[in-house]
């Protein structure tokens, strides 16, 4: 069974399965190696973070994605190694880190690490892997949310040896660990994505060792055409034609706003192109997106879209084009600040969504509260002898309805997925704040024949004094309905509510606030899906008792009369 | 005679199984009788089955009881309309949850759907802080109100979850009071009764399906007691848990959540058991039924107990959270009945869908008109067709020959292929779990022996041990009824998670043994009033710690008798190095205890099977073709499992059929038949 020969032998369909199975559990082994034994919490807690197993050209044998935004990214970065370097150029033993945002399109917190993997003398693919470092230098810890260029984020990283040979390059680490302000943790993480490199390169030598080179090259060569034949019919059922959709960032962060975003949409028989001509140029602020990274994104949302239960791998995506022009907040070159590269992504899966809705009217939904909703808490903690503090979380909100099912209240963004919420016990442990309520707005979710999900309000009293950061977005484009369903309500942070110093923002940088504080953060809702007179009135009373939709809501938005005592429907003024 | 029953109520059947012991020579018996499982009094079948057995009652000393009634009820959604109480401002926990979206590429994701509807979940004011301290001052007087809107809701069961009352459960006690006296009828339980664990999202999530199938289990439980009662049962009655022990009528009434996955605990247990009898401390359990396969990692002859626990999560969703004991344990939907089908790609699926009891696979001719995993191990020879379970049917090979041809033709291959696809595809699926168990959290599995009983462990084993690497196949004796064997084996057991905050230093181990007397104490006292002996209990008592500021957190058994410090830190840095691959020069902090309370109420002396002079040769049935899928087709010799003497050796390909169950040994593998009549088999 032992051969070498690159031609294809016969797989049959038994063994094919068999060894995409292989694949996806080696990404799946190697996912679990990098939880393992990662050092910070927004690792294996948060799983910002993804791996992939990848052939000898780059492309996808199989993946594990901790964030939904990283779908096809590392691919994308090593094959940018592969062109800088040349193909020849990797020797086994090899690992790569890199960060540059321009290359791998994300914030330079973001490290990319991958080695090239050999079996018997031959280059035979690449095992990657993504991970969040807490802190890799830049002018705020953590990452700052008001920097006016990629200089003030931290270093930027091409492909850069880190194991030469099979041999650590200690002054290249030891420069990486000098430039973060948690160096230990940060080598730390380091070595648990090295180790889930060398998990990847184990496995897919046992699958060779066990199945025969050219076995596998058939195998393959059947699963990338069974992916991209799958994928081509998918396309080519959409009707020819251009499909548009157009929306607003806020702002950058430095008050210059709001940020127009440009999607237009070709279908020509079985191939997409996405194109975002017309998008803003780039901003001072944190805003700007690396090319690579928007490719991603618009992979997210095709995903969505097209065969989404199908794992993806080297025959995935081969239909979809990804055009930007150069300069835009789309496609960042230097010196362009990236620290919040993600906004302007959620915004466009929601655009990409609606521009297909007239055409994929089952499988679209009306867009989303938008945005991860991040709050930071930092200051000093008077019960742990005035230790530092810092609070970092993103924050869930409201689903757009689609047809079929009212949108989800109180869920994360669609460009994470697999975070989830700090519970409230284990967070009046570790800081001093108490939280005095979290719940659902009533009335946020845009309403409509299938409604939108609520946003969520989160009260927090502040014990000691505080600073707070905050990066809100979508309050400009709240999320809107499709098919006739109105639109959500947006976001707001409120401090100190009803009393004399009340003040509202969404963007922050250290700003203070005083001991004893109230800080209600509110999340937007989603936007509803058809027209809100054709809702059951059933499902408006039902939503009234429930306490989703007031009483006033349901007449006004629904036209449904709703008792406030019974909750029986009184009257219809449809 | 001394005679210890089991009972099983499955969804199908319920099961009994008697072991009758001779107390002159030691000898042990076999019993078994199968009845009709009889919703919703599920008593009556049991009652039916021990009349069947023609085991009179009131000679039995011992039943232990499983049911699957409490998971049924749950995802049947059998169980009754639940009201929740809860702190001001927190309504929305159970329904947030944690906001996570496990099908990232899914536009119309869909929450699993809250137990509680909105407008049954109510606040009560009043406030706890982490410390247990009271920052507002608990407030009732809102309380009748919302228990008569309850009434008109046709509310029959009331969970309490107030925030931090893992701290301090004294909010919550008085409210629980305060129902109680308002609406004596209503069945209520407060989370602390069930956890004292932290993260009020799973907490409220437990008590509110606690609460749900209270009413259910309370009902059968006391029907069950009654039963056995009026037909002059004497003996004790004992019912099974998640945790691998059994514990008392009277308690899981209290608290019948923690049966909710009592099914598979008790022969994972049972691995433990016979692993200690063969000397073989490091296990791997695997139990393979008609619909499922479920795997247990057994380390230095320790059970892993864990505290969380999901129904109905899978990659798909988030499922439901319930915080009670459960033995730590990954299931497929991988078993005899699972349904093979072709997808429009052409890619071959085994599972999770099962063609259940009824129609059963092709072969059963009850009319089952899809392929299965057991008509694959028929077609190649694996299964006998003549002794077909255990003899009772002739399996219908024609209706095999059937429906496998539409799995050939889609694969274009020839049917033996397809069968031979199908095992493949089915020890894949299993191999993936039983890695889950193992390589992915830090064990090689070279360092186990796998235990495989249930009717498919021994036809599976093998093939899934040589995959994995592992040397030594261990197949019990009565394999099929395995797990009634384990629930026979199992002490009174009750385990205790508690959340706890505490720095380790070399001063903290005082509060660190005064959170261990109060558990061991409340314990004790407990069980005192059960009457149960003091000097029965015996405690197993676990730190759970972490390094400051990080999630990560290990288990570590504590030593018995007087805490140190510098002890049980290195314990922690070792345990943790392990699990995840590196130490770090930080703080310590000790975030909970679990605290095993175990009383042995007496259980089944393991008796070895007597020399009765019969050989090797008596136990041969014959020969017959056999087709190993990969290893191809060998001429294979059958044995019959039961007449197989201890002390026997003989070396594959070899298939054993026993009553129930058909183990197949491949070429090179070696078969020893040790005391206890368990097949040892080493994995060449």
């Amino acid at each position: 069974m032992n051969d070498t020969t690159t031609t294809p032998v016969h797989a049959d369909p038994i063994t094919t399965e068999i060894i995409r199975n292989a694949f996806v559990a080696c990404a799946q082994d190697m996912n679990a190696t990098l939880i393992r034994s990662s050092y910070t919490p927004i690792i294996y807690e948060g799983k910002d973070c993804s791996v992939a197993i990848l052939d000898e050209h780059g492309d996808v044998l199989g993946q594990s994605l901790g964030l939904p935004l990283f779908l096809g990214n590392l691919e994308i970065c090593v094959k940018l190694a592969a062109e800088q370097y040349g193909w020849d150029a990797f020797k086994p033993g090899d690992v790569f880190y890199m960060n540059d945002s321009y290359m791998t399109g994300t914030h330079l917190n973001d490290a990319t690490i991958f080695g090239p993997i050999f079996w018997r003398d031959r280059l035979v693919g690449f095992s990657a892997t993504r991970a969040h470092w807490l802190d890799v230098g830049g002018k705020d810890p953590g990452g700052p949310m008001d920097s006016n260029s990629i200089y003030q984020e931290g270093m930027r990283w091409a492909p850069t040896r880190i194991y030469d040979a099979g041999e650590a390059r200690e002054d290249v680490i030891d420069l990486l660990r000098r430039n973060g302000r948690f160096g230990y943790s940060l080598v730390g993480d380091m070595n648990a994505q090295v180790a889930a490199c060398r998990t990847g390169e184990a496995r897919f030598q046992a699958i060779l060792d066990r199945f025969g080179y050219g076995t596998y090259v058939a195998a393959r060569q059947e699963i990338y055409r069974q992916s991209e034949e799958l994928e081509r019919r998918a396309v080519t059922a959409i009707p020819d034609g251009t499909y548009r959709a157009e929306g607003t960032l806020d702002d950058d962060g430095l008050g210059h706003g709001p940020i127009p975003v440009h999607v237009r949409i070709d279908v020509a028989g079985d191939s997409m192109t996405i194109d975002l001509e017309g998008s803003a140029p780039m901003h001072e602020g944190p805003v700007n997106c690396g090319f690579a990274q928007t490719i991603s994104a618009c992979r997210v949302a095709f995903k969505l879209l097209i065969n989404p239960e199908r794992p993806v791998d080297g025959g995935t995506f081969g239909t979809l084009d990804v055009k930007a022009p150069e300069g835009s907040i789309f496609a960042a070159t230097e010196p362009a600040a990236c620290q919040w590269y993600f906004s302007s992504l959620g915004l466009l899966i929601d655009l990409v969504v609606t521009a297909l809705a007239p055409v994929l009217p089952d499988q679209v939904a009306a867009a989303h509260f938008g945005d991860s909703m991040v709050l930071f808490l930092a200051g000093k903690d008077p019960r742990r002898n005035d230790q530092l503090f810092l609070y970092v979380m993103p924050h869930a909100g409201g689903w757009g309805g689609f047809e079929g099912g009212d949108g989800e209240d109180g869920l994360i963004n669609n460009v994470n997925g697999g975070f989830k919420d700090y519970p409230i016990e284990v967070f009046e442990v570790k800081y001093p704040a108490l939280i005095r309520g979290y719940g659902f707005r009533p009335d946020t979710g845009g309403p409509g024949r299938f409604r939108g999900g609520c946003g969520l309000h989160r009260t927090f009293e502040v014990e000691p004094d505080v600073y707070l950061y905050a990066w809100f977005e979508r309050s400009k484009t709240p999320a809107w309905g499709l098919f006739g369903g109105g639109g959500a309500v947006g976001p707001d942070i409120v401090v100190n509510p009803g009393r004399d110093d009340e003040r509202h923002f969404l963007k922050a940088n250290a700003h203070p606030v005083a001991a004893g504080s109230i800080v209600r953060m509110e999340t937007g809702g989603g936007g509803g899906f058809g027209d809100p007179r054709e809702r059951d009135p059933a499902r408006v009373a039902a939503d009234v008792r429930d306490g989703y939709v007031t009483v006033e809501a349901a007449r006004r938005d629904y036209g449904v009369v709703v008792d406030p005592e019974t909750f029986e429907v009184v009257g219809l003024e449809r | 005679m001394s005679i210890r029953a089991a009972t099983d109520v499955g969804g199908t059947f319920t099961d009994l199984v008697c072991f009758s012991t001779d107390p002159a020579t030691g000898r042990q018996s076999i019993a078994t009788a199968k009845a009709h499982t009889t919703p919703p009094d599920f008593e009556r079948g049991v009652l039916e089955v021990m009349s069947k057995a023609g085991v009179p009652l009131e000679e039995i000393d011992f039943v232990a009881h499983g049911t699957t009634l409490v998971i049924n009820a749950l995802t049947e959604r059998k169980g009754v309309r639940t009201g929740l109480i809860t702190s001001e401002g927190f309504r929305d926990s159970l329904e947030i949850a944690r906001g996570n979206r496990p099908d990232y590429f899914n536009l119309h994701y869909v929450k699993a759907p809250p137990f509680v509807p909105r407008h049954l979940r109510r606040e009560v004011p009043g406030r706890l802080a982490a410390d247990g301290g009271e920052r507002a001052p608990l407030d009732l007087s809102g309380l009748e109100a919302i228990l008569d809107d309850f009434r008109a809701e046709g509310v029959e069961a009331v969970a309490i979850c107030l925030l931090h009352s893992y701290a301090d459960p004294a909010h919550e006690q008085a409210t629980l009071a305060r129902v109680r006296e308002l609406w004596p009828e209503v069945s209520a339980v407060a989370s602390h009764q069930i956890t004292r664990v932290w993260r009020e999202y799973e907490r409220t999530s437990t008590a509110v399906l606690s609460a749900y199938v209270q009413p259910v289990a309370e009902r059968y439980l006391g029907a069950l007691a009654a039963g056995v009662r009026d037909r002059d049962f004497g003996g004790q009655l004992y019912v099974m848990q998640s945790n691998c022990g059994v514990d008392s009528v009277e308690r899981s009434k209290e608290v019948p959540i923690t049966m909710v996955e009592s099914g598979p605990a008790s022969g994972f247990w049972g691995a433990a058991e016979l692993g200690r009898l063969v000397g073989e401390p490091n296990v791997i359990a695997l139990d393979i039924g008609g619909t499922t396969a479920k795997c247990s990692l057994i380390e230095g002859g320790r059970i892993r107990v864990v505290s969380d626990y999901w129904i109905e999560r899978s990659r798909m969703s988030a499922g439901y959270p319930i915080m009670v004991p459960v033995v730590d344990l990954v299931e497929i939907g991988q078993g005899g009945g699972s349904i093979a089908r072709v997808d429009e790609l052409g890619k071959l699926h085994v599972g999770p869908e099962s063609a259940g009891a009824v129609p059963g696979p092709a072969a059963y001719g009850l009319g089952g008109a899809v392929a299965t995993a057991t008509d694959a191990n028929l077609a190649l020879g694996r299964i006998n067709p003549r002794w077909f379970c255990g003899g009772e049917i002739e399996a219908d090979m024609d209706a095999v020959e059937r429906v496998l041809r539409p799995i050939a033709d889609a694969l274009e291959v020839g049917p033996v292929e397809a069968a031979r696809g199908i095992v493949r595809v089915a020890n894949n699926n299993m191999v993936n779990a039983l890695k889950l168990v193992s390589v992915n959290r830090g064990h090689d599995p070279r360092d186990f022996t796998l235990v495989a009983f249930g009717g498919g462990g021994g036809m599976h084993a093998v093939a899934l041990a040589a995959e994995l690497g592992v040397r030594k196949v261990v197949v019990p004796r009565a394999a099929e009824v395995f797990s009634a064997w384990g629930m026979l084996m199992s002490d009174l057991r009750r385990d205790y998670f508690v959340t706890r905050l505490i720095a380790m230093t070399p001063e903290s181990t005082v509060r660190l043994e005064e959170l261990l007397a109060e558990v061991t104490d409340a314990a004790l006292e407990r069980f005192e009033a059960e009457r149960v002996p003091r000097d029965r209990v015996s405690f197993i008592r676990y730190g759970n710690l972490r390094y400051e500021n990080q999630e990560h957190a290990v288990e570590v058994l504590l030593p018995d008798g007087p805490l140190e410090a510098a002890a049980v830190l290195e314990r922690f840095h070792d345990a943790y190095e392990r699990e995840y691959t590196y130490r770090l020069p930080a703080g310590v902090e000790l975030i909970g205890v679990h605290v095993v309370a175990v009383a042995d109420m007496g259980k089944l002396e393991p008796a070895p099977l007597p020399r009765n002079g019969a050989s090797l040769d008596d136990a041969l049935k014959g020969r017959r073709s056999v087709d190993y899928a990969l290893e191809g087709v060998h001429d294979a010799a059958i044995y019959e499992g039961e007449v197989l003497p201890p002390g026997a050796r003989f070396c594959g390909p070899a298939i054993i059929e026993s009553f129930g169950s058909t183990v197949v040994v491949h070429p090179g593998n070696e078969v020893a038949v040790d005391d206890y009549g368990s097949l040892v088999i080493e994995v060449g």
